[in-house]
């Protein structure tokens, strides 16, 4: 029995698919950023790239504003918080590059849900934690460089009621909102996909 | 591919590929969906996740077998999801063919699909001429486990075939 030869038979029966012209494999092509996969692949890296904005324009604003010792000592406290969160997200966004979605995903979908889940969730925990701590900071700075740039001193600035009463219901205020917002902009931009993730997840364990 | 490429020039480099290698998406997609619309959907999905994971394609292996790498992982890992989706309700498709056919390429083709997902990709490899190390490298898997692989299909294939 030829296998061959009867296979040859089943392709011109078969096959007879109509060709791919360039149309279709352009429409393939625009349609990129289908699944959740890939979509959550682009949210962590526009965060990255939002870190990285930051990172880079403090230094330039530096250039433009510092007069003194006390600015710049603000200013590097805050450089130096965008470039952890640089250098977190980057890391994670670098493991997520590795995985080719296409090659890879037919060989261990569990693996590779579980990788994307757990180091989204990570990064958004890290902003969450690093948030929370960041945000009073942020708030005390950006009341303190107004103070230092109109040549007001540290002693002067904590000897000054008005200016601590208003620092401490400001982060009173704009802590707990500023916090609450974040997090809401992260479920809009993540959640979703999240779910998405987490319900194809359940589903494996369940076969 | 090489990166500096432009991506105007990559795109075409690209669609060049593909249409000349067409037939592998074709086949690898019949081998494993019988309705033609799905076959559409796959088809785009393939196109979709060759393009984005050519970027890579250094060229180390044959454009043809990176290919059917690329379009047996996607219609693969496409089937696990519809099982995931399917699983608790009742199937959506199943095929039944209570006549034995008279024609040995249907009957070739029926027995083909009716084996297991990796066995089916396996055997109309090898029937396509590729070797055990293609079939091995593609499918992720050792090249002796090819051959007794191919070795028992081929005998079960040639069994059925004879009895019919």
């Amino acid at each position: 029995m030829d296998l061959n030869a009867i296979w040859k038979n089943i392709e011109k029966e078969k096959f007879k698919s109509p060709n791919i012209n360039k149309a279709a494999i352009m429409k393939a092509i625009s349609k990129e950023s289908g699944s959740p996969l890939n979509e959550l692949k682009k949210r962590l890296t526009y965060k990255m790239y939002w870190a990285l904005g930051f990172c880079l324009a403090i230094p330039i604003l530096m250039l433009i504003f510092v007069k003194n010792t006390e600015m710049f000592i603000v200013f590097s406290i805050l450089e130096t918080w965008y470039l952890i969160a640089l250098a977190f997200i980057w890391y994670k966004v670098r493991q997520l590059n590795k995985v080719e979605i296409g090659l890879d995903m037919g060989n261990d979908l569990t693996k590779l849900i579980n990788l994307f889940y757990k180091q989204t969730k990570q990064v958004l925990k890290f902003e969450e934690w690093m948030g929370t701590l960041f945000l009073p900071l942020a708030v005390i700075c950006g009341m303190l460089l107004p103070l230092f740039y109109s040549g007001l001193e540290i002693s002067e600035i904590l000897g000054n009621t008005k200016i601590l009463i208003v620092a401490t219901v400001s982060i009173a205020i704009i802590v707990p909102l500023g916090i609450w917002a974040a997090k809401a902009m992260n479920e809009h931009a993540f959640q979703k996909y999240l779910d998405q993730l987490a319900y194809y997840k359940k589903r494996l364990e369940e076969l | 591919m090489i990166k500096s490429e432009p991506i105007q020039t990559k795109k075409e480099t690209f669609i060049e590929l593909v249409q000349n290698h067409q037939g592998i998406i074709h086949k690898v997609i019949y081998l494993y969906e019988d309705h033609a619309e799905t076959r559409e959907d796959l088809k785009q999905e393939v196109l979709l996740q060759a393009w984005k994971s050519y970027k890579n394609f250094r060229g180390e292996a044959k454009f043809s077998t990176w290919l059917y790498r690329v379009a047996l992982n996607t219609v693969l890992s496409w089937r696990r999801k519809q099982r995931l989706e399917f699983t608790s309700n009742m199937p959506r498709h199943i095929a039944v063919h209570s006549e034995v056919p008279s024609d040995e390429a249907e009957l070739l083709w029926r027995a083909i699909k009716s084996l297991e997902d990796i066995d089916r990709s396996l055997i109309s490899m090898h029937l396509d001429g590729y070797s055990n190390e293609e079939i091995a490298d593609i499918l992720g898997i050792s090249v002796n486990n090819t051959g007794v692989k191919l070795h028992r299909i081929k005998k079960n294939l040639s069994q059925l075939l004879s009895k019919n």
